[in-house]
């Protein structure tokens, strides 16, 4: 079945979660099951809308881009839950 | 004056008092409701709203009703208000018809959008279709709600099978999904009242029955919103 925009936004959120705030971009790509594009643009909407953000990080010699879960995206998370709820409770 | 039904003389004025805490529930569950619409944007969303607006509407217009029935000072205040087009008015009872054609039609598109959304999803027509839909449900229930000003058993009937009607779907929705519990409930004691409601023009105290249902039903309704959210 098809994916709402607002169940991707919702997935892509609860991968980050998942694994615990952050994750990589390819990792993040596969647990939400999106493309590339989608997901680039999907990205650029969050970061714009402060639930995500991206970070570089160094390891050793190398640096590598991770996605950073913020307050608002967890509370976001919790916000999506409790309207799943309603929205179960309610029948609709 | 006329009056469509008779209220017990021991419960005037309290009725004012279920219709504000009534009011009051029903305003914040649709407060909420409108928030999940805004971030859904999906259009069974869009329903619930809207009845439950309706609903809140027509609590309004009979709160307004009853307060110029019961209160000299509301009477007066109103007859005040109502001077300058007192030519065009013949009546009081023509401002009684109408408050309460506008109660009649806003509380029947709110059952007829509960129904409307208690149809399994695959059962609903969509964009045009759905909107002819519901401009044929909303001239029937315009021409209902003239002849309910007149017998105000045709109001208690209309809504009691539309309310039924919604009961079974709700029923069948718990026991294929086991959803929907919360408004099932409510609506299941709406359409209690609403058979109640039937006989009040035969026995004038049922009405206090059908009140406390009608209370009940929203009260069932914020203790399922609460639940969710609190």
């Amino acid at each position: 079945m098809r994916r709402s925009r607002l169940e991707l936004i919702h997935d892509i959120l609860l991968a980050i979660q998942n694994k615990g705030g952050k994750i990589r971009p390819t990792q993040l790509m596969y647990k939400s099951n999106l493309s590339h594009k989608l997901l680039k643009n999907y990205m650029e909407e969050l970061i714009e809308k402060e639930l995500i953000n991206v970070v570089d990080v160094q390891k050793k010699k190398s640096v590598y881009k991770e996605v950073h879960l913020t307050t608002q995206g967890h509370e976001f998370i919790a916000e999506y839950r409790r309207m799943q709820d309603f929205t179960r409770a309610f029948g609709l | 004056m006329l009056r469509l039904f008779e209220v017990p003389t021991l419960f005037q004025g309290f009725d004012l008092v279920f219709s504000l805490i009534s009011l009051c529930l029903v305003t914040i569950v649709t407060l909420y409701a409108y928030k999940v619409y805004r971030l859904s944007s999906e259009r069974r969303h869009f329903y619930f709203v809207s009845a439950l607006s309706l609903v809140v509407i027509s609590q309004l217009v009979k709160l307004f009703m009853n307060s110029v029935l019961y209160y000299t000072s509301f009477r007066t205040a109103t007859a005040a208000l109502l001077d300058p087009v007192v030519d065009v008015i013949p009546s009081v009872n023509l401002l009684y018809r109408f408050v309460y054609f506008t109660h009649f039609v806003l509380l029947l598109g709110a059952w007829s959008m509960l129904f409307f959304l208690s149809q399994p999803s695959r059962n609903r027509l969509d964009n045009t279709y759905e909107v002819i839909q519901l401009c044929v449900f909303a001239s029937f229930l315009g021409i209902l709600s003239v002849v309910a000003t007149y017998k105000f058993v045709v109001y208690a009937l209309t809504a009691f099978v539309m309310l039924a009607g919604a009961s079974v779907n709700y029923r069948k929705q718990y026991l294929n999904h086991g959803t929907g519990t919360g408004l099932g409930r409510s609506v299941l004691l709406l359409t209690f009242a609403h058979a109640v409601f039937a006989l009040v023009p035969y026995v004038h105290v049922l009405y206090i029955v059908a009140e406390l249902f009608m209370f009940t039903a929203y009260v069932s309704l914020y203790k399922t919103f609460r639940k969710v959210v609190a």
